[in-house]
């Protein structure tokens, strides 16, 4: 097998003013990025052009593109906002299409409520297998988000790194697993 | 029978891709100015680069 490093962006999916899911998602990245056979990096959507004149593949950006060409599993960080996912997430999202085929990720939920996200997670599912990812079944939820960091970031519940540390041993594992068959099992 | 197929090669280091999936891929074409918009459709080929991990895809023949 390829001793190439994995390639696993984490996406922020929300542009909010003061929004908490950056600290969820600058945890997550950190996690990934200590681990040995991965790179990793941070795609904020508030630091991308979206245009809304128009939508899909038009707006495609040449360098998120070429982020998800090379991931072999994103990670997706999304505030439930009104029991959905932010609209500029999916507006991204939107915008490739046979970058995704075949690649892992695993979405964490975030919500100020006591949930976690698990609505928007539930609603992005379908959103995923459309795309062509393949969706892992563990999750993070950040439950009541304003308790789990404080607002300088720091983290107050020291559990998540555990749960973190679950989640990404399965995504890395399916990583693996998904670029063997993208490079070695034909579909002929 | 199974029509042998040219293997696509890696745009960026020339090696012979693995074909692994398939993609339907949807097209949106004003007509003449006239809405509401055709739409189309083909199939694309997904094809990943054993070597460098490089993605290419093609209209399948």
């Amino acid at each position: 097998m390829a001793t190439r490093p994995l390639y696993i962006p984490v996406i922020l999916g929300t542009v909010r003013t003061g929004r908490m899911s950056m600290h969820a998602a600058q945890l997550v990245t950190g996690e990934l990025a200590g681990r040995a056979g991965v790179e990793t990096e941070l795609i904020d959507i508030a630091k991308l052009p979206l245009p809304t004149d128009d939508a899909g593949e038009a707006i495609k950006d040449t360098g998120f593109s070429d982020q998800m060409n090379r991931a072999d599993a994103l990670v997706i960080v999304a505030p439930e906002y009104n029991h959905g996912y932010p609209g500029l997430l999916k507006h991204l999202l939107d915008s490739c299409l046979k970058e995704y085929i075949h690649k892992a990720v695993g979405i964490v939920g975030v919500s100020a409520g006591p949930f976690g996200g698990s609505r928007v997670i539930e609603n992005l599912l379908p959103v995923m297998r459309e795309l062509g990812l393949v969706t892992i079944f563990w999750d993070v939820n950040f439950s009541s988000i304003q308790k789990v960091f404080a607002t300088d970031g720091k983290l107050l519940d020291e559990a998540f790194i555990r749960r973190v540390d679950k989640f990404l041993k399965e995504l890395i594992w399916m990583a693996k697993t998904l670029r063997y068959g993208r490079e070695q099992v034909s579909l002929d | 029978m199974v029509l042998a197929v040219q293997k696509m090669l890696c745009p960026s280091c020339g090696v012979a891709m693995n074909h692994h999936g398939d993609k339907v891929i949807y097209l949106s074409q004003e007509s003449g100015g006239v809405r509401p918009l055709d739409t189309m459709e083909h199939l694309d080929e997904i094809h990943a680069c054993p070597n460098c991990g490089g993605m290419g895809s093609r209209p399948t023949e």
